[in-house]
């Protein structure tokens, strides 16, 4: 009975996401280069100088690895020390805040006046404030800029999925394939952009200002949004993944013991999402097999080009923030340990959205890639 | 000046205030004052090359910028407070409050461009929404 009540809720849900599909007459080839340059030309600038031979073969050429393990490991290592060098002066830059407010804490008991600490307080939260919040509206523009480039490239991706699809003879595929991955896009995009990233960035703002006040309301209000964001991005993240599994495109493959340690690992990094992320995590292992055994190494590096980065600056800026917050408790500057340890915990949420944009690229790019395996 | 030095002033100092001759006298109160005094500056003294230490520490981050003002507002709260605890020995009250009225004051219209900074900040977060 709970069975057939979900299989009608599912179908009334589908019905709700419905697209209509039509049939077209077979593109010519030279519609198909000017498909492909319109891709090109949406590959952002910075990844495509990287990638100058990969992206001059045309696609009828096979896969080669001209991008050898070491550049992969060049590709890996650069963003990693750029980060640590960024965040390492960040560091700095909060601890002297944190000791000059630890200084005055530790004076305080020889000084009369509270007043005249409070005022003290309210300067030094100000500044740590400051610094902490041009960080993090940084990374913040930063972590949207990757999802908003995401669906760029991914909407970059249907015109050519579809003339694949088309001049292979599968032309109901190609429609239903652009059809459905169009309204998935749109779908996620409309979810990050619209509901996710202001909800986070009022939570940021509610944050800064609740560190000014005593005021219970505004974390009663932040739990609120909290809890919202939590069940939007996870629901998001399940339905998806479950899109991609009754799709078969990406049969899952075993639970191998690398994929355990990944799942161990977002465990640690990842949370919010960690159960929907780490189950999904096989799905990722095909996807990006089947990426590798397309393109090569060069698909690999793609992804890395693009994920990498962003998550290594989100990651680093979140250990950033409870290395300080730890120092703050080290040198008994409660209030500033507050501080620093919430938006430390608010910046999980972030690590979160940007791992769930880093998987929807992964399953875009081997959809995309797996449109390409029709011509052979 | 060291620890050591202070310490015998300080002596020095309780000794020649308890001086029946200088007990009851308008000497006592000078004495207090310039061991204050004296105190406040030999503090200073101490930390000022651990302030340029912190302040090396901070350069080329962001807290640079913020670095003078916020070591200006602890020169504020010390200096206020110890020139309000001296008023108070010396028995005026109300001059030592008014003092840390100024102190507190001073403090809050230096962090004036802090607060707004952190308006224009929240600001630009919020504007895109």
């Amino acid at each position: 009975m709970k069975f057939k009540f979900f299989l009608l809720f599912l179908l009334l849900l589908l019905s709700s996401f419905s697209v209509s599909v039509s049939a077209e007459d077979p593109l010519d080839y030279d519609t198909f280069d000017t498909e492909w340059e319109i891709f090109l030309k949406e590959i952002p600038s910075d990844i495509a100088e990287f990638l100058p031979d990969v992206l001059s073969e045309s696609l009828t050429d096979t896969p080669t690895d001209r991008v050898s393990a070491s550049s992969l490991f060049r590709y890996v290592l650069d963003p990693l020390l750029a980060g640590i060098g960024t965040y390492g002066k960040f560091l700095l830059s909060l601890v002297s805040v944190l000791v000059l407010c630890a200084l005055f804490e530790v004076l305080k008991s020889s000084l009369r006046s509270e007043a005249m600490h409070g005022v003290f307080n309210l300067a030094g939260n100000l500044c740590l404030c400051i610094t902490v919040c041009t960080v993090q509206t940084r990374i913040l523009d930063y972590a949207f800029s990757f999802f908003s480039r995401i669906c760029t490239i991914g909407n970059a991706m249907i015109p050519v999925m579809t003339t694949v699809y088309t001049a292979s003879g599968n032309i109901t595929l190609g429609a239903v394939n652009s059809g459905g991955m169009a309204l998935f896009i749109a779908l996620i995009e409309n979810v990050f952009s619209k509901i996710l990233a202001p909800i986070l960035k009022i939570c940021f703002c509610f944050h800064y200002i609740s560190a000014f006040t005593t005021d219970r309301y505004l974390n009663g209000v932040n739990k609120i949004l909290k809890s919202v964001y939590t069940t939007v991005l996870t629901t998001t993240m399940t339905v998806f993944s479950l899109a991609m599994g009754a799709k078969q495109l990406l049969a899952a493959s075993s639970d191998n013991f690398i994929i355990k340690s990944a799942r161990l690992a977002l465990g640690t990094f990842v949370p919010l999402v960690t159960s929907s992320v780490s189950g999904s995590l096989s799905t990722v292992a095909t996807a990006l097999s089947l990426i590798k055994n397309t393109c090569g190494i060069a698909g690999i590096l793609i992804v890395v080009i693009m994920v990498l980065p962003i998550l290594t600056s989100v990651i680093l800026n979140r250990t950033v923030l409870n290395l300080a917050s730890s120092v703050a408790s080290l040198l008994g500057a409660t209030k500033q340990e507050r501080i620093l340890s919430d938006t430390a915990s608010l910046c999980g949420y972030l690590v979160a959205l940007v791992a769930c944009a880093a998987l929807l690229f992964i399953y875009l790019l081997a959809l995309f890639v797996k449109a390409t395996l029709a011509l052979g | 000046m060291n620890i050591y030095q202070i310490c015998g002033l300080a002596l020095c100092a309780a000794v020649g205030c308890m001086l029946p001759s200088v007990k009851h006298s308008e000497y006592s109160m000078a004495i207090r004052i310039c061991f204050g005094v004296m105190v406040f500056s030999t503090c200073f003294l101490f930390l000022s090359p651990y302030f340029k230490l912190i302040e090396n520490f901070s350069k080329g981050t962001l807290m640079e910028s913020y670095f003078p003002l916020l070591t200006k507002c602890l020169g504020i709260a010390f200096l206020s407070e110890i020139t309000a605890s001296v008023c108070r020995d010396a028995g005026e009250e109300s001059i030592a409050k008014n003092v840390e009225l100024i102190g507190k004051t001073e403090i809050i219209i230096l962090s004036f461009p802090l607060l707004q900074k952190l308006f224009e900040i929240t600001d630009t977060l919020l504007g895109n929404i």
